[in-house]
């Protein structure tokens, strides 16, 4: 081996050493030992700059996919902030027309024919249902907007206070309403009690000529949890299954079933807030089971962990 | 391309001639030179790379990939000299190829091989 050939292959171990990754020695026409060893090392240096490059292109994508989400972030928080303020805003002008509405109606009680009275329920009861979405819509603003409060919630507990809550409808109804024994789960307690406030009261409201049998349960999953509300109501067309989760989509007028279309969006957006999904399994006249996961990972080993 | 007596394609023999590095280009060619016989089945190769100098990353990324696969079912590599066996030993090494792969010094070793496989040609 000539010096110079060696001089020229450690000149390339050295420089691919040092971390220059262009360093290529020539392969001469005699095709020996030493040539085999340059080409060896081209072949390798060209391997690790393909991978250094491939890796630099990772990193910087990975930095703008990093920018972006917190963009996204951003624009998301701002767009929540503009919901709930814009919701609160309206509801001061609002509470002085029901005020001045009111007023009118004491005042002028006596003078005004039944047609105009009739006019002035009108209004009123106008703007007391949008007083119901405004406060509806700030709630489901509510959820995306400051995060979860997580805490280990025995959920039996949870749901028994929210029957109890339910009580005057349940009663009025006849309905009657039980609940297995349900796991601790570390979840929003507020959030989760507006999600069985709202499934159980659709229960109750959507109720058939029977009177309404309300169960509620819970099954455990290698990963979920299941929860479960099922009714013997007037039960829900498989083709109107995904709309009813829908912000403002009802299914029957306000004059039989009051409400605002805001309840079963919400739910879903509090359970997804979770890491879960909500759903619904029902027939039309065969009542409906409302059921959503939740994380089972958040499932507490004892009911006793709740503060 | 030498057949069996039945007139079935055995296996194809190639020869890389000239000192030039083997680019991607040649790589595209020589499966587009597979797709142009028309087989049903990928098909056993022979290839002797003697007078390889160097292959292009890209290349011997071609020649070890599924799409290789399609067309070449195995591969014996004649090395003549210790640059081909480097690179050889490389390709088997590092880029893998998803079919059966080994060196061989001469063409009697390499067609020993290549008829051992039980796959059919």
């Amino acid at each position: 081996m000539s010096d110079a050939r060696l001089s020229s292959l450690l000149e390339q171990i050295m420089a691919l050493a040092a971390g220059d990754l262009s360093a290529r020695g020539v392969v001469s026409a005699r095709g020996d030992e030493v040539d085999a060893v340059v080409a060896a090392l081209n072949m390798l240096a060209e391997d690790l700059r393909e991978r250094e490059l491939a890796r630099a292109s990772t990193e910087t994508k990975s930095a703008e996919l990093i920018v972006y989400s917190k963009e996204l972030e951003r624009s998301n928080a701002a767009l929540q902030e503009f919901a709930y303020v814009a919701s609160h805003d309206l509801q001061e002008p609002l509470r002085m027309v029901l005020s001045y509405t009111a007023l009118l109606e004491k005042r002028l009680r006596d003078q005004l024919d039944d047609d105009t009275k009739l006019y002035l329920s009108y209004a009123t009861d106008g703007a007391r249902r949008m007083q119901q979405l405004i406060s509806d819509l700030l709630a489901y603003a509510r959820v995306g907007g400051s995060g979860l409060s997580l805490a280990l919630v025995d959920m039996t507990t949870l749901v028994l206070g929210v029957i109890d809550e339910l009580r005057v409808a349940i009663d009025e109804a006849e309905a009657h309403v039980d609940t297995t024994a349900l796991p601790t789960i570390l979840v929003d307690r507020s959030q989760l009690e507006t999600v069985f406030r709202n499934l159980i009261s659709n229960a109750i409201k959507y109720r058939s000529e029977a009177k309404p049998l309300v169960e509620i349960t819970a099954r455990l999953g290698d990963d979920r949890v299941v929860f479960s509300v099922k009714d013997n109501g007037i039960g829900i067309d498989a083709r109107h299954f995904e709309r009813i989760f829908k912000l403002f989509q009802r299914l029957h007028g306000s004059g039989k079933y009051p409400g605002t279309g805001i309840g079963l969006a919400l739910c879903r957006r509090v359970v997804q807030a979770h890491g879960g999904d909500l759903w619904v399994e029902s027939q039309e006249g065969h009542g409906s089971t409302f059921s959503f996961s939740l994380p089972s990972s958040a499932r507490a080993r004892s009911a006793s962990a709740e503060p | 391309m030498h057949r069996s007596g039945d007139g079935n394609v055995r296996y194809v023999h190639i020869f890389v001639v000239g000192h030039e590095p083997f680019e991607l280009s040649d790589g595209e060619e020589l499966l587009s030179a597979f797709a142009k016989l028309g087989l049903a089945e990928p098909v056993a190769v022979i290839a002797d790379i003697g007078n390889l100098r160097s292959v292009a990353v890209a290349a011997r990324r071609l020649m070890a990939s599924e799409r290789a696969a399609e067309k070449i079912s195995a591969v014996a590599l004649i090395v003549g000299s210790p640059v081909s066996r480097a690179i050889g030993n490389f390709f088997i090494r590092f880029n893998r190829p998803p079919f059966p792969a080994r060196l061989f010094d001469d063409e009697a070793s390499a067609r020993v091989f290549i008829e051992s496989l039980a796959r059919p040609l």
